[in-house]
């Protein structure tokens, strides 16, 4: 369980962080989604400890993260990949954590089967490693001490995509066994597909959370026709929130009134022929997520174009 | 009283803090299980040796006794353990580490204390060993005939281990205030530089108390009858200050 409240950060007189509060509960992956430089890892690191919040509170289980005894075995963080000594084998490094946390040192073996470091790579210096095994070797030493809770600030990068979907499976049993994650990313793809529930953040400022379900279905829906212009009229006509996507279907935003099952009748007694008509999913995320955090980009639908938006 | 009083004050107890023993032991090991740090080590223990073949390769320049054997080693100690101490206590956060060490320990003040205590045992591990060079030059010294004096006053033994760690928790001082490794190598070697370049005037009697070429040579020598207050000057300027304004900044420092 991770609780936020009312967490508040400013640096120089610039708040990088505004009123963010949100809860965790056990069971449940929280996406903590938002552009680079949106306070996503400050939020974190307020969280953990490192990073002393002007205002707002943070608790894990109930208690500050100062006030964890041996914080290890309740809550596995990976703040930064990269964060780790270059001149330390990955096998030393989790040992150090192993043995900090009072655990058995046979977990490091346990650990480094487990995010696929076993065998030479674990001997090798950490300096030498891929960022991608540099992530597997950070949530590796966030997982040892088997704690309940997991704090992972943008794991998915670096990985490859066999990465990405072992890491979701990884997450998902984690949930499974009642264990509370919240990760951030700047991905929406790999959010979507990873997480339960989503707090987005935009300058510093939570703009949006709720399951993604609930997320998703006000988010609109995808409709193409063979006369695109006929349904554009159509949906001015009826005052419907809508724009042509780059891929050249039209998306009808945020209407819970105009859904699929409407948007086909009102085609059908229009003449007008649907070629594709879908809840907006992926896309309808992306243009959420573009709305939500102010970003002026059109939703161009592909992954590459989102990366370059940090 | 105290006794009956000491009860309900006593914190709420957590019962898995890492007890600090731990903390001590995994400082230590990250301290010599860098490849940098066993390199370093490895260079120390060869250099000391090299230290103590001086005054068996000159007779006659040195006195065949415990002093003349262990100052040159104690210069190399004095010069190349305080570099490994300042790492301790710098390269985390050069290498950004100090993310993961203060989310595995929150109270960093137990952190820096079990760095600066590794760190001493560390230099009283590197005496011991340049104590056991030197005897086995000195025993080599004695078979090949000549005249060596056995005798080692407590008093200069406690001189020269208290030199050696000085100069290593000054350089602790040096890593735990600056955080950064090359200021802090830079300073601690570039300090004796400058007062021996600015040792003109009222910098001259500045330089008595400060000057730690001078003040811990007097520990060196087990010379402290009436430089007593030099010496203590100088560790509360150079050491006790230091370390205590970088265990603040450590605690209060945003850690990114």
């Amino acid at each position: 369980m991770i609780t936020a409240q009312e967490l508040s950060k400013r640096y120089n007189g610039t708040t990088v962080v505004h009123d963010v509060s949100f809860t965790c509960k056990p069971g449940t992956i929280t996406g903590f989604l938002g552009p680079n430089g949106a306070g996503k890892s400050t939020t974190l690191r307020m969280i953990t400890g490192l990073t002393r919040p002007d205002s707002g509170a943070a608790t894990i289980d109930g208690r500050a993260y100062a006030e964890l005894g041996n914080p290890t075995r309740v809550v596995g963080t990976l703040l930064d990949a990269s964060a780790v000594h270059s001149g330390r084998s990955g096998r030393a490094t989790l040992r150090i954590a192993a043995d900090l946390a009072g655990v058995a040192s046979s977990e490091v073996d346990r650990v480094l089967e487990l995010v696929g470091l076993s065998g030479k790579a674990a001997d090798r210096r950490v300096g030498a490693y891929s960022l991608g095994m540099r992530q597997r070797l950070g949530i590796g030493q966030a997982l040892i001490a088997q704690p309940r809770v997991l704090i992972l600030d943008e794991p998915a990068n670096g990985l490859d995509p066999d990465g990405i979907a072992w890491m979701r499976t990884l997450l998902r049993d984690f949930a499974a066994g009642g264990g509370t994650v919240l990760l951030s990313s700047h991905l929406l793809g790999e959010v979507q597909a990873t997480v339960d529930r989503l707090v987005m953040i935009a300058s510093g400022r939570v703009v949006a959370h709720g399951t993604l379900d609930e997320l998703l279905t006000s988010s609109g829906v995808v409709v193409r026709a063979t006369n695109m212009a006929a349904l554009r009229t159509m949906l001015d006509r009826v005052g419907a929130a809508h724009h042509l996507q780059d891929d050249g279907a039209v998306l009808i935003e945020h209407d819970d009134v105009l859904d699929a099952e409407r948007v086909a009748r009102l085609a059908s007694q229009t003449g007008i022929l649907l070629v594709e008509l879908r809840p907006s999913d992926r896309a309808g995320l992306e243009q959420l997520f573009f709305s939500l955090t102010g970003g002026a980009e059109p939703p161009t639908a592909t992954p590459h174009s989102l990366e370059k938006v940090r | 009283m105290s006794l009956t009083l000491a009860a309900p004050s006593q914190r709420p107890t957590r019962p898995n803090t890492v007890p600090f023993l731990r903390l001590l032991r995994i400082e230590w090991r990250k301290s010599c299980d860098t490849r940098a740090a066993r390199w370093m080590l490895a260079v120390i223990g060869l250099l000391t040796a090299c230290a103590t073949v001086v005054p068996l390769a000159l007779p006659a320049q040195f006195e065949q006794a415990w002093q003349a054997y262990l100052a040159p080693a104690a210069l190399v100690l004095a010069l190349l353990l305080p570099v490994i101490s300042i790492l301790a206590l710098t390269s985390e956060w050069g290498q950004r580490s100090v993310l993961v060490t203060f989310t595995q320990e929150p109270r960093r003040a137990r952190v820096v204390a079990a760095k600066v205590l590794s760190g001493t045992a560390l230099s009283l591990l590197g005496s011991a060993y340049a104590a056991a060079v030197a005897a086995g030059a000195m025993a080599l010294s004695d078979t090949l005939g000549r005249q060596v004096s056995w005798d080692l006053s407590p008093r200069y033994a406690l001189g020269f281990v208290t030199f050696v760690l000085l100069n290593s928790l000054m350089g602790m001082a040096f890593g735990a205030l600056l955080l950064n490794t090359p200021a802090a190598i830079v300073l601690f070697f570039v300090l004796p530089t400058v007062w021996s370049l600015l040792s003109y005037g009222w910098l001259t009697k500045i330089g008595k108390w400060l000057d730690t070429a001078q003040t811990f040579r007097y520990v060196l020598e087990a010379d402290w009858h009436g430089h007593t207050a030099q010496i203590l000057v100088s560790i509360g300027f150079w050491i006790v200050a230091p370390l205590a304004l970088g265990i603040l900044r450590t605690t209060r420092r945003e850690v990114s």
